[in-house]
């Protein structure tokens, strides 16, 4: 009886009004998805040692504006931390990011790249 | 830079095309009474020696040397200066000390011993103001030895650091502007 109910209640799911509200929330989440990946293929975190004050910061940051493909950089002095993301299709590499630190003043300890790596290293 | 007080006015323009080394004009002020002010305008080029990067501290120590005008009282020269600054400093505390060197052939000699001790009890993330204590000792050596003390607070925000403190021997208010493009 249960099972009879059930399946009568989809098959009006399907039907009208609802259909199209289904069809709509699964397009929404269709480009949503599309959307976020294509935007954000690949992060980056990069340990700097030296790195402890504000004025170290903005000589990163302005280092890192001189990247085309980096669009914004966030700079953690208490984690030590340079993060970026790289839009889909874009790649920086190890040595660049490492002669951006360089010429700011710093040092790198470590990269850390998550996410979609288009042969970038 | 520019730092104001009652004994001392001092404004640097200083560029730094790389992290190594600036170069620019310093013009600073010493005052004392009419006969025995002291000015002095500086071309000077700042060379980093040498820096540690350590995981949580930097280290550093630089050299400046300069050439240019001295002045005491109508009395005109050519003067020069060589610096030397070292500093550590962590994400919390600051120490720094510099020796200065101002030298003029119409007795408008100047040395200056001034050492810096600081620390930041709230570190905030970079887009607040980071609000730094200081104490600062300046010992003068020219015509009378003189050691003064400033506690000096110092509030850092983005690209910009502000200084205002009070020199307890005199009881003057110091400022200090640094801006960095």
């Amino acid at each position: 009886m249960a099972k009879k109910m059930n399946s009568r209640l989809i098959c009006r799911l399907y039907r009208g009004a609802h259909r199209r509200q289904i069809l709509k929330a699964l397009a929404v989440c269709m480009l949503s998805f599309m959307l976020v990946s294509g935007a954000r293929a690949e992060q980056v975190k990069v340990s700097v040692n030296g790195m402890v004050c504000s004025f170290c910061a903005q000589g990163i940051k302005k280092q890192f504006s001189e990247i085309k493909e980096i669009k914004e950089v966030n700079v953690d002095l208490d984690a030590k931390l340079v993060s970026f993301d790289l839009p889909k299709g874009t790649a920086v590499s190890d040595e660049r990011i490492e002669k951006a630190i360089k010429d700011a003043g710093y040092d790198v300890q470590k990269i850390e790249r998550t996410g979609e790596q288009p042969g970038s290293k | 830079m520019a730092e104001y007080s009652a004994t001392r006015r001092e404004v640097d323009l200083f560029y730094s095309p790389r992290a190594t080394y600036s170069f620019g004009i310093s013009s600073l002020n010493i005052l004392r009474d009419e006969l025995d002010d002291r000015r002095f305008s500086i071309a000077q080029g700042n060379y980093l020696l040498n820096r540690w990067n350590l995981p949580s501290a930097q280290a550093n120590l630089y050299v400046a040397v300069g050439m240019g005008a001295a002045e005491r009282g109508d009395r005109q020269s050519v003067a020069a200066r060589a610096s030397l600054i070292g500093d550590y400093e962590t994400r919390r505390l600051y120490s720094s000390l510099l020796i200065d060197r101002l030298e003029g052939s119409s007795s408008a000699d100047l040395s200056l011993l001034r050492a810096r001790f600081g620390a930041l009890p709230f570190p905030a993330p970079l887009d607040r103001p980071n609000l730094w204590i200081l104490a600062q000792f300046d010992y003068s050596a020219q015509n009378d030895e003189t050691l003064s003390v400033s506690p000096i607070l110092r509030l850092f925000y983005r690209n910009v650091a502000v200084e205002l403190g009070v020199g307890v021997e005199e009881g003057s208010l110091m400022s200090s502007l640094m801006w960095h493009f």
